[in-house]
């Protein structure tokens, strides 16, 4: 083989070996460069704490899709939920955010409503539930036993 | 000239005071449902305060008076829609009737005790925004203990009357807790296993 098709094979090779590097750097940060098939729409909630960008979403324990962004508008945290195509929301439907066991990740828990009107790409989740602080809930209840 | 400037006096002053009206109107619309729940809660408080309609032989005066006054503020058809969801679809006209008194019935159950267990705690009405036909007014209740409860009421406009659908205490919503233990009963039994507890709630126990 002359020496010029060695190189070529070569080149070839450390190409394809860049593009599977770039690749798996791509899958394992989660980044999702298209976005094909997911829409966004916006959730706020009165407090997030805990919740990271990257987060899941989930609906019935299954993953529907990842918090993209959160910002801070007034005094409330505006989500940014990218969600399947496949998921159709309801209007009335409830995002809350809750922890994976006592102190797991948080992650935002979707419960469909029954309403016929959907939640357009683009459109927002009315109605959240922040998540439940259980310290002070704990706090509450011990000095609420007081009396 | 003097015609030609006081076109451009008018020109600058119709907008700048279309601005205001604007600026107006949007304020009195942003009081009222603030307004509207601070109406509905002293009804119901004035109820409890009325001396004639107070002690255990005027139970069922006071309770007759309390259902009208929360009715009026609660829309109990959208809370039992939101809370079966996806049911609601599969269920006929007579169906959702029933299941409506059934809930109303439920609520008053759970909560008008609690109402009435009410004692001068101070109420403060803290924010409000509307969005479109919803509306959201955050209130705060501070007890004899100075503990702070925040109570959240969610509303939405049916003909031309903001009307509860939702109370979120302390980040917790009500409708989502119930729309979870609903959908948990049906799944278990079915949803006339959900009617049929309902049913004995209502009655007794």
């Amino acid at each position: 083989m002359s020496q010029r098709g060695i190189e070529f094979i070569v080149g070839v090779f450390v190409l394809s070996g860049i593009a599977a590097l770039g690749y798996l750097s791509i899958q394992l940060g989660g980044l999702d460069l298209l976005g094909a098939g997911k829409y966004d729409i916006t959730a706020k909630f009165s407090t997030v704490s805990g919740l990271r960008v990257g987060a899941s979403i989930e609906m019935s324990g299954v993953k529907i899709g990842r918090v993209q962004k959160i910002i801070l508008i007034g005094e409330d945290a505006l989500v940014s939920l990218q969600l399947d195509n496949s998921i159709k929301l309801s209007r009335d439907s409830i995002a809350s955010i809750r922890t994976k066991g006592i102190l797991g990740d948080k992650y935002i828990l979707l419960s469909q409503g029954g309403s016929d009107t959907l939640i357009k790409p683009g459109g927002k989740i009315r109605d959240t539930e922040p998540p439940i602080d259980i310290e002070k809930l704990i706090g509450d209840f011990i000095f609420g036993k007081v009396k | 000239m003097l015609k030609s400037s006081f076109y451009k006096l008018a020109a600058c002053t119709i907008p700048i005071a279309a601005f205001f009206v604007l600026l107006l109107a949007s304020e009195i619309r942003a009081g009222e449902a603030t307004d509207q729940v601070k109406m509905g809660i002293e009804s119901i408080l004035n109820i409890l305060r009325d001396p004639a309609l107070k002690g255990d032989e005027k139970i069922s005066e006071r309770r007759i008076k309390l259902r009208k006054a929360i009715g009026e503020q609660f829309d109990f058809n959208e809370m039992s829609r939101r809370s079966l969801a996806r049911q609601w679809k599969s269920r006929s006209v007579e169906e959702r009737i029933e299941f409506v008194d059934l809930f109303s019935g439920l609520m008053e159950k759970n909560y008008v005790g609690r109402i009435e267990a009410y004692t001068d705690e101070v109420i403060m009405y803290k924010k409000e925004e509307i969005d479109e036909d919803f509306a959201s007014v955050k209130t705060v209740i501070v007890t004899k203990r100075k503990q702070e409860i925040s109570i959240n009421y969610r509303l939405h406009m049916v003909a031309g009357k903001w009307r509860v659908y939702d109370v979120v205490v302390k980040g917790i919503s009500l409708i989502n807790t119930y729309r979870q233990q609903f959908r948990s009963i049906i799944k278990k039994s079915s949803y006339d296993g959900l009617v049929k507890i309902l049913r004995r709630k209502r009655d007794g126990g």
